[in-house]
């Protein structure tokens, strides 16, 4: 059964909570509210295979449960796709990515679309596939930029400048193709 | 020269906007669609948001709130009374502003912060986050529990009167002033007990409730997650400002008229900054000056308060103000300048602070018993003399009771005893019943016995009437074997005669012997027979044979003694002997004796005629008592 919006904003409230715990080594098991749907899928996450790994490294269960929710929003958008179109000159709210996916589901997948592009590394940008990644945790993982750079291991600083650079660079790429 | 948009996109965009475009010109010369792409990616980054923010004013809806009233503006951000339309219910909102040195997610981080933070503290002394998030126009908000109450107006109907901040109310009396603090005390270690520390406390941070009057602490988590203005000349001491620290990363964050040395000096918070900020703030109540502002001075910038809190404690509370010695003490503790010498936690200084209201005894006031006495009277005017003849009463009643319970106790063990001796006579009781009946039922086996034992006699007399016939029997058999023994006895006693007589009677003897040793094969023919004949009859016959060897035991003892007696004339007769052996030695010696004398004689006489001879010759005879003597003198 596909997600509701309202299930994937818990989703996503619940997976920057786990990822916060699992960040700060803390114990995430009672961070996890009551949501079956959430449950059940950090179940799947963190009670088997994966809860060494969660231990070991956490960076890789993130990277997981990020792409998982990409997957989601994603879904979500294609699913109410026809109902609207984006319009006029576009900031990107990487903060609000459940409402974007509900409210501009034709939005979400033209991002979802650049960030494929940037990840190939356009021409005259350097490290594309880094600036696009960091751009997705913020975005789908909802991750501040010092959890980005420790998910990523990379400065928090370079977090910072590429994170502003995917958003400046997809706001550019929006406007292009609405204008 | 190769270009990348990124690189100079980060170095761009971090210019301020009017000297971007000198920086565009320069660094794009020659490549036109690099300048393109980088103007559209700067407009893009410096976007506004969709919906322009509104100016804020009463009436304007945000959300679902519509603005009423704004209760205070800040640097910041500013307090709105709003109406939730959805809940339908007045709430603080507090909107921080947009513009400034705040924004995106930093912004959005610190709002969430702060909700956090206060959210999860539980007192009746903090004020409560209702909600938090941001509105479509860019303002980030935080929706707070509207401290304000309802005040029964002159025309009966009732006004919600909002509460404001100490620093804008006036308080009744230090009594007033030390129970706010402590309530705030009690709210700040609400925020402890979670983990939240405030950071900022100050009058402005403590609301009172209009009508009942009670503190509730506001502006939690915010000081370290905001970024406050930099302080320049004119910033008052007791505004939040941020200074940056020369160290890496270092800032203070606070407000400089009420933060400890160690916050002055950029150190990590805890829990006791709050426990020194609350003994500043009652300070600055009781006193109605900030701790380090001049009497009658005029306010002293924040730097220069930084700068004093840094170097020298603030002026004694006793000279600022007339204070009441014991709460001077509890401030001082509250604000020393060591942590470790502070209230380990807010809630110590609360109790303190409601013990000197209450007239008990503080911490700081020592092992006073005499205080405490005093204190204890002063508390209780009237009580102190109750108590004290209840004391006598208790003594009294008390020594009554000790005694009762000493005969209860008695009472208790002797009826113990009587229980337990009862028992005893009870098992008694039983074992004695239990007895009887074994008895019984041996009685009645017995009786059984006895009839069993009646019949089995009956049975045994028969028997006995064989018995003695066989007794007889051996009677006549041992008549017998009796006779033949005297016969044989007899017939010994001649044989003994006859041998003793002569050997023409030996013959005789011989035929008697063979008698004899006829009759004894026929008594031992008896004597078997008997023996086969009756069982019982031998015990007669070893009867019999214990006389017989009684007798010749007799006989044999007379022997020893003819022998004894024998060998006593024997000794005698020895004795004798060698008494004629003796005799014969003496006779022996006194014969060797007599020859001996013989011979003697016989070489004297030669000797005499030899001495006679010579003497004739040469001088006639000789004297004879001489020669006597002479002869003598040889023969020894």
């Amino acid at each position: 059964m596909p997600a509701t919006h309202q299930e994937l904003r818990t989703i996503y409230g619940e997976l920057r909570t786990v990822a916060r715990a699992l960040l700060r080594r803390e114990p995430y098991a009672h961070t996890l509210e009551s949501c079956e749907l959430v449950h059940q899928a950090w179940a799947r996450l963190l009670a088997g295979d994966l809860r060494q790994v969660a231990l070991d490294e956490p960076q890789r269960v993130i990277a997981l449960a990020v792409t998982n929710m990409r997957r989601e929003l994603v879904d979500h958008a294609r699913r109410r796709k026809a109902a609207k179109r984006p319009t006029g000159r576009t900031r990107v709210d990487l903060a609000d990515a459940p409402d974007l996916s509900h409210q501009q589901p034709e939005l979400l997948l033209a991002v979802d679309r650049l960030l494929d592009e940037l990840e190939a590394g356009p021409a005259r940008v350097r490290n594309g596939a880094r600036k696009a990644e960091a751009a997705r945790y913020a975005l789908y993982g909802g991750l501040s930029e010092a959890e980005i750079a420790e998910v990523m291991g990379v400065p928090k600083s370079t977090v910072g400048s590429d994170v502003r650079f995917a958003k400046a660079w997809l706001g550019a790429r929006l406007d292009e193709g609405a204008g | 020269m190769s270009l990348y948009v990124d690189e100079l996109f980060d170095e761009i965009s971090r210019l301020p906007p009017e000297s971007r475009e000198h920086a565009l010109s320069t660094r794009c010369a020659g490549f036109p669609s690099v300048e393109a792409q980088l103007r559209a990616l700067l407009s893009a980054d410096e976007a506004p948001a969709q919906d322009p923010p509104v100016v804020l004013q009463p009436g304007v809806v945000l959300g679902t709130y519509e603005l009423v009233e704004a209760i205070g503006v800040g640097a910041t951000a500013s307090v709105w009374r709003a109406w939730d339309r959805h809940l339908e219910v007045s709430t603080a909102l507090k909107l921080l502003n947009p513009t400034g040195h705040m924004q995106g997610n930093n912004a959005q981080s610190a709002v969430l912060n702060e909700a956090r933070a206060a959210s999860s503290i539980i007192s009746d002394h903090v004020v409560r986050i209702r909600a938090a998030g941001r509105f479509a126009d860019g303002h980030h908000y935080i929706d707070m529990e509207l401290c304000a109450e309802h005040r029964p107006g002159d025309d009966g109907s009732e006004v919600l009167e909002i509460g404001r901040s100490l620093s804008e109310v006036q308080l009744h009396g230090i009594e007033e002033k030390v129970r706010v603090i402590a309530e705030a005390a009690r709210g700040v270690d609400a925020a402890h007990r979670v983990g939240v520390l405030h950071r900022d406390l100050k009058p402005g941070n403590i609301l009172l409730t209009p009508v009942s009057r009670r503190a509730k602490v506001t502006d939690f988590g915010l000081a370290a997650e905001q970024i406050y203005p930099m302080p320049d000349a004119t910033t008052s001491c007791d505004q939040t400002i941020t200074v940056l620290l020369e160290a890496r990363d270092g800032k203070v964050v606070g407000t400089p008229a009420y933060m400890p040395p160690e916050q002055a000096f950029g150190h990590p918070p805890t829990r006791a900054t709050d426990v020194y900020a609350l003994g500043a703030t009652l300070y600055a109540l009781l006193v109605g000056e900030h701790p380090y502002e001049p009497r009658l001075g005029a306010p002293v910038p924040a730097l220069d308060v930084l700068a004093q809190v840094r170097q020298r404690p603030p002026r004694p509370l006793r000279r600022a103000a007339r204070v009441p010695r014991r709460l001077e003490r509890i401030v001082e503790r509250a604000m020393a300048r060591s942590a470790r010498d502070r209230y380990p936690t807010a809630s110590a200084l609360a109790d303190d602070l409601e013990a000197w209201l209450a007239g008990l005894p503080t911490q700081v006031d020592g092992r006073a018993p005499v205080l405490r006495s005093v204190l204890f009277v002063g508390r209780h005017r009237t009580v102190a003399t109750t108590i004290a003849a209840l004391w006598v009463v208790l003594i009294l009643f008390s020594g009554a009771l000790g005694w009762l319970e000493l005969q209860h106790l008695g009472l208790e063990r002797a009826i113990a005893e009587e229980r337990s001796e009862l028992v005893i006579i009870q098992q008694e009781a039983d074992q004695a019943r239990d007895a009887l009946q074994r008895a019984e039922a041996r009685r009645e086996s017995a009786v059984a016995e006895a009839e069993e034992a009646q019949r089995r006699m009956t049975k045994a007399e028969q028997g006995k009437d064989r018995e003695a016939q066989s007794r007889r029997q051996a009677e006549l058999a041992q008549a017998d074997a009796e006779a033949a023994r005297a016969d044989a006895e007899a017939a010994q006693r001649r044989a003994e005669a006859a041998q003793a007589d002569a050997e023409a009677a030996r013959a005789d003897a011989e035929r008697g012997m063979l008698l004899a040793e006829d009759a004894r094969d026929q008594a031992s023919e008896a004597l078997s027979v008997a023996q086969g004949a009756l069982a019982r009859a031998r015990e007669e016959l070893a009867t019999s044979k214990r006389a017989f060897t009684e007798i010749k035991a007799e006989l044999e003892a007379r022997l020893e003694r003819e022998q004894i007696a024998r060998a006593e004339v024997e000794a005698a007769l020895r004795g004798s002997r060698s008494a004629i052996q003796e005799a014969e030695q003496l006779i022996d010696d006194l014969t060797r004796t007599l020859v001996a004398e013989q011979a003697a004689r016989k070489r004297a006489e030669q000797d005499l005629d030899a001495l006679s001879r010579v003497v004739t010759i040469s001088h006639g005879p000789p004297e004879p008592g001489e020669l006597v003597e002479i002869s003598h003198n040889d023969a020894h």
